[in-house]
């Protein structure tokens, strides 16, 4: 059985102080049942995702589209969390289960709702900053392709530019960003600086699922997840995702379900917490070398144009990180540009996607995505 | 030690770094796993420096310590 993207919708990135949480997800869903052209009595099932959300927050969503009775179920795994909730919509209608199902996913991080939750640190490392495995890995990455940190620094000057033109992005700068300026910026964590790192938003995001294609629908060849594998050049210590290996098995799981190899793909939206990510990610996804990269990078090759374009939304990096709504954030854009509706950011002639995530803890989820055309 | 990061601001724990901040490296010893350890001293090594890592008591906890042996790489 085939299940097809048939809406997607998303709020704007940044901040949203004076919405409440469930009304952020309840207005995404708006969004992508207008695009999909479907009622909420037509939804046979609902799966949100959030990481800071207080509990309950998931019938609150759902309540806000209407009381039909049909089953909610929250879903946490931090940043991946909205690629587990499509997982669990399109399996939803793999199985027969229901025709139609609906994944929201929403969080507001710039300032925490009541009732909201923020884990503890549990033991010393938590206490340390997000951004240092990255920086490690990144420190690492650098070392051995023989590269200066002007490689990260190319990825997030594309990355602002990109964002400069999503009306949806949370950091949209007003002038050309150059290589200088991303290293000019405060340093965060060597080799990262503050415009290699994400932005911390609020926001949401929906996708609608449905067991039939509608006129540009994208088909969704897959979604895969896994939790953490054995790997002991991974230290699994501190609020850490899980290591690139992890992605690697991930995605090659899900192209082996969609039938495709990693050079079909036309499009990346990826998991970037930092610059560094967005290399490294390219390379476990299989779609790129890692010898090839820093000239892909320094040719233009992850911008529009690109012979890759890779987060070309603003990513992580600019246009937020609204959490546990950022996967479905990248669905959203990936299946906009399959559709052919990314305006002045469209990629030329895209038939498949990738959507890739990581989330704290130590999850993972690749999702696939093709045009109804091909 | 296999890399480093140098990060801006204070250590959460106690007598590590400067002013300015503090260095994390992730340290391989022999053929184990790969350790995260606070790095002795006020600067990043490179990858490939040589070193040794202690334990270091931070209440209830300890946690690993990477010492430069200086002039030393891969």
């Amino acid at each position: 059985m085939s299940a097809w993207v048939i809406g997607a919708g998303m709020l704007p990135c940044g901040r949203h102080s004076d919405t409440p949480l469930h009304e952020l997800g309840a207005e995404a869903a708006r969004l992508a049942l207008d695009d999909a052209g479907l009622p909420y009595d037509q939804v046979g099932e609902v799966f949100t995702s959030s990481m800071l959300a207080p509990p309950q927050t998931a019938l609150r969503v759902a309540h806000s589209l209407g009381r039909t009775g049909v089953p909610v179920t929250a879903i946490e795994s931090a940043s991946a969390g909205g690629l587990v909730a499509l997982r669990h919509a399109a399996w939803a209608v793999w199985s027969g289960r229901c025709e139609t199902a609906l994944a929201v996913g929403y969080e507001k991080s710039t300032m925490l709702e009541p009732g909201g939750v923020v884990p503890k640190p549990r033991d010393v490392w938590d206490l340390f900053p997000p951004q240092l495995s990255y920086a490690i890995d990144a420190t690492r990455f650098l070392y051995e392709q023989g590269q200066g940190p002007e490689l990260f620094a190319a990825v997030a000057a594309k990355s602002w530019n990109c964002a400069a033109r999503n009306e949806l992005a949370a950091r949209r700068p007003d002038h050309e960003v150059t290589i200088e300026e991303v290293l000019g910026a405060r340093m965060v964590a060597t080799p990262l600086t503050r415009m290699m790192c994400h932005a911390s938003v609020d926001g949401a995001a929906a996708v609608v699922v449905s067991r039939d294609a509608v006129p540009e629908a994208v088909e969704l060849l897959a979604v895969e997840q896994t939790s953490l594998v054995e790997d002991a050049s991974w230290p699994r210590v501190g609020p850490t995702i899980g290591p690139p290996s992890q992605t690697a098995r991930t995605a090659r799981r899900a192209f082996e379900i969609a039938g495709i190899a990693p050079s079909d793909v036309g499009i990346v939206s990826l998991h970037d917490m930092c610059a560094s990510e967005e290399v490294v990610t390219l390379v476990e996804l299989g779609v790129c070398d890692a010898d090839e990269i820093a000239d892909l990078v320094f040719s233009g090759g992850l911008s529009v144009k690109g012979r890759l374009p890779t987060n070309v939304d603003g990513g992580c990096l600019a246009r937020g990180h609204p959490m546990g709504a950022t996967a479905l954030a990248q669905t959203v854009d990936v299946v906009r540009q399959l559709r052919g509706r990314a305006a002045a950011r469209q990629v030329a002639d895209v038939h498949t996607g990738v959507v890739q995530t990581v989330g704290g803890g130590g999850s993972a989820a690749v999702a696939v995505l093709r045009r109804s055309d091909v | 030690m296999w890399a480093a990061t140098w990060i801006s601001g204070p250590c959460p724990v106690e007598g590590f770094g400067n002013d300015d901040g503090y260095a994390v490296a992730w340290v391989q010893v022999d053929d184990g796993p790969r350790l995260q350890a606070l790095v002795a001293g006020a600067n990043a090594p490179a990858p490939g420096t040589r070193g040794w890592v202690n334990r270091h008591l931070v209440g209830d906890e300890s946690i690993d310590v990477f010492s430069a042996r200086v002039g030393t790489s891969e």
